[in-house]
């Protein structure tokens, strides 16, 4: 019993500051203007997180068209393919003769690579979008993971973050 | 405080804990409004957390999937082909898989490139890598500018054209270093770049200068691209002293060669291309590459192989086929036998004890025309000297017929009246020829009748020369006993091994004159050696008698030789005359 007087006591402390709020006089603010800057602060995340989805689809698109263009070896991942380049495009096998005189092939790329490469120019295409926000949003943000034919997961690192900014100072 | 109104208030931390949880772990993408101190303009921020998830109706896996098996079955079909990049270039068409984003300036780039690369990747130390840039056909390139920078420990290799950069490509080299003659092998000087200026004219490049900036200097650079290779470095040469690096092991480049595919997936994704400047739908083209040795293309087979008896020649035959163009021909293996060898390879050929080889330099003695078909003696022991040309054919010796664009090899030993195989294969400086695999699929290095591989059968038509110191007399019951000595040679002047028998020609007449010619008003006996007594091959001396003459009459004889094959020459042949008692 005890307890719930004591409880009692707090809340009715909290009612009445909050009442002697109430009954403040209005100052130069207009009323809702803090909910309305956080409304605000809330749009502009949803902006943002639209203009990543748009932009991860745009990346993906072309992400797939590069990774085609480029043999299915970045240039991040050139270095890792043995057999290098020539003519400017990826060697994808190596024909090699034997002591009998005879060809031998050696391939040079597997799946996990186009799929290693299809990421990193992923993340290099959606870095461009994501450094032309206005608000710049963070590059090299994201852990990705490919999935079925074709999604892109990206997980974020670091959450984005907005200020909610008191008005008379907004520049 | 009603009882409702108290649940309700502690309901709220309740609601609060629940919202924190709720914001901590469920959907990534969500929003979290704190409050901050109000001592800065920032009451408070709202974070969120940008995760997504793209889609694309584009199966990766089985895409690249699909062509990688697709190239694979390419590369496993050529590798055994002696055309490979035929071959690679042939299934390419098929597939539409041919490149043609083809640019003189951007090709000069990646070659330079390439052999750098290869260099750099060549195991060998302590050598001078060389290489030229390879002529192309083009009239003009001006000022076409490579730069190699320093970029965090990696070169990378720009192409500057008209001040506007082309292409970028990195070089697996941490430092660009340059070193003169004495301190080779020590680590070299770093250059904080490199530059190269190259210029085609009339389809030629010229390297107009090439020079690494160190500091304020600037050091002029072998402008022949020499390379100075140790295990780590590739150290680019200074012009002054790279004379002195002509005596060191020079190892040429490029020893690799590469063939392009573009392989097209028919399906179309919205990008960007810079060949452009526009994002449009394009078609997924995947850009690859194989590589393969180096080496002279081997030459393709022979064509139009014919096989002619020689004529008035014993054991002889006349191959004949079509000249190619291919410069890269440097000898022809001519092959024969008695047996059938069509389907053996050509390794196997060169082992085999039973079919000869011949080899013979691609460096043919002109003839300007011959007929094959028609040949006289003159004079006679020697060779038979062919209509229009007035030569004989020399064995081991190659011809080249101007007039109907052939080759001409004439063959000594294939024995008459057996038939003979016999084939043609072109070979090129390092030695390579159709290898008559014929398990290879579509290989069309192979031995093909009618193309570069035929039967023949050579016939004996050579007589044998004239019989030596005929001489006779009558013998009385009109007889005539005739002498002579058998011909050690044929007419042709080569030994003689088949005489099987001889004719005796008489008829009543005048005394004979030296010109007196063997013609139809004389009687033709044949005698078999057998007859003439002289069949043993070390009897030299033969005789014979012949009967039924007219007694008291003059008489003109001549004897002749005839070989296995009734081949017999009487134009040169003495006729005499005995009186018959």
């Amino acid at each position: 019993m005890p307890i719930i007087v004591i409880i009692t006591l707090i809340v009715l402390i909290q009612l009445y500051v909050v009442l002697l709020s109430k009954n403040a006089p209005f100052i130069d603010e207009p009323i809702g203007k803090r909910q309305f800057d956080l409304i605000k602060a809330y749009m502009d995340a949803e902006s943002a997180l639209f203009y990543v989805d748009q932009s991860a689809k745009y990346a993906l698109q072309q992400a797939v068209y590069d990774t085609a263009q480029k043999g299915g070896v970045s240039e991040d991942a050139i270095s890792d393919n043995k057999c290098g380049k020539i003519y400017g495009y990826a060697v994808w096998h190596e024909l090699e003769k034997d002591d009998t005189g005879n060809y031998i092939k050696n391939s040079c790329i597997n799946e996990e690579k186009v799929k290693k490469s299809l990421v990193a120019l992923f993340n290099e295409n959606l870095n461009q979008y994501l450094l032309s926000h206005p608000s710049r949003l963070p590059t090299d943000n994201y852990n990705y993971e490919i999935k079925g034919s074709l999604e892109i997961t990206g997980k974020a690192i670091a959450p984005l973050k907005f200020d909610i900014l008191k008005e008379e100072k907004k520049s | 405080m009603e009882t409702k109104d108290f649940v309700l208030l502690m309901l709220m931390p309740v609601m609060l804990i629940s919202l924190v949880v709720y914001t901590d772990k469920s959907p990534l993408i969500t929003g979290a409004v704190t409050a901050q101190e109000e001592k800065s303009n920032i009451i408070g921020t709202y974070s969120v957390t940008p995760s997504f998830k793209a889609m694309i109706d584009y199966d990766l896996s089985s895409e690249y999937k699909k062509v990688k098996e697709m190239v694979d079955g390419i590369i496993d079909e050529c590798k055994s082909r002696q055309d490979i990049e035929e071959c690679l270039k042939g299934r390419a068409d098929e597939f539409g898989w041919n490149c043609f984003d083809s640019d003189n300036a951007v090709d000069v780039f990646y070659e330079f490139v390439d052999r750098l690369n290869e260099c750099i990747n060549t195991k060998e130390d302590k050598v001078v890598c060389r290489f030229a840039l390879d002529k192309r056909d083009i009239n003009q390139i001006k000022n076409l500018q490579i730069k190699l920078t320093n970029e965090n420990k990696k070169a990378m290799a720009v192409l500057v054209k008209d001040k506007i950069t082309l292409e970028r490509e990195y070089i697996n080299l941490e430092n660009l270093l340059y070193t003169g003659y004495d301190n080779k092998d020590e680590t070299g000087k770093s250059a904080n770049r490199v530059e190269i200026i190259i210029s085609y004219q009339d389809k030629k490049p010229v390297v107009e200068q090439a020079y690494a900036i160190d500091g304020p200097n600037k050091i002029g650079l072998s402008r022949t691209f020499l390379f100075y290779k140790t295990k780590n470095d590739v150290k680019f040469i200074d012009e002054l002293e790279e004379n002195l690096f002509r005596f060191e092991k020079i190892i040429e480049l490029p020893k690799i060669k590469g063939f392009k595919f573009c392989a097209k997936t028919g399906k179309q994704v919205y990008a960007y291309d810079k060949s452009d400047d526009t994002v449009k739908a394009r078609e997924i083209v995947y850009r690859l590459a194989a590589t393969y040795p180096k080496q002279s293309a081997t030459p393709k087979p022979v064509d139009g192989l014919k096989v002619f008896d020689a004529i008035k020649a014993e054991n002889s035959a006349i191959l004949v086929w079509d000249k190619s163009s291919d410069s890269n021909i440097k000898s022809y293996s001519i092959y024969h036998s008695t047996k059938d060898f069509a389907d053996v390879k050509i390794g196997d050929i060169k082992k085999d004890q039973d079919i000869d080889k011949k080899y013979v330099s691609n460096n043919p003695v002109e003839i300007k025309d011959i007929d094959l078909r028609v040949c006289i003696f003159n004079p006679i022991d020697k060779p038979c000297k062919y209509l229009i040309h007035n030569q004989q054919l020399e064995k081991d010796k190659l011809y080249y017929l101007q007039a109907e664009n052939k080759l001409i090899y004439l063959i000594t030993d294939a024995k008459d009246g057996i038939g003979h195989y016999f084939a043609v294969t072109a070979v090129n400086n390092e030695g390579a020829e159709l290898n008559n695999d014929k398990s290879i699929i579509n290989n069309d290095y192979v031995l093909a009748f009618g193309k570069n591989y035929q039967k023949s059968v050579p016939k004996d038509d050579l007589a044998p020369g004239k019989v030596l110191n005929l001489q006779g007399q009558g013998i009385g019951q009109g007889k005539a006993k005739l002498a002579w000595a058998k011909p050690g040679k044929n007419i042709d002047g080569s030994a003689i091994a088949d005489i099987a028998g001889f004719n005796a020609y008489y008829k009543k007449g005048q005394s004979a004159s030296g010109l007196e010619k063997i013609d139809i008003s004389y009687t033709k006996r044949l005698i078999t050696a057998t007859e003439a007594n002289c069949d043993n091959t070390l009897k030299l001396s033969c005789e014979h008698i012949v009967e039924g003459l007219e007694q008291g009459q003059s008489h003109n004889f001549a004897v002749t030789a005839v070989d296995e094959n009734s081949n017999e020459f009487k134009d040169n042949a003495d006729v005499i005359n005995i009186i018959v008692s």
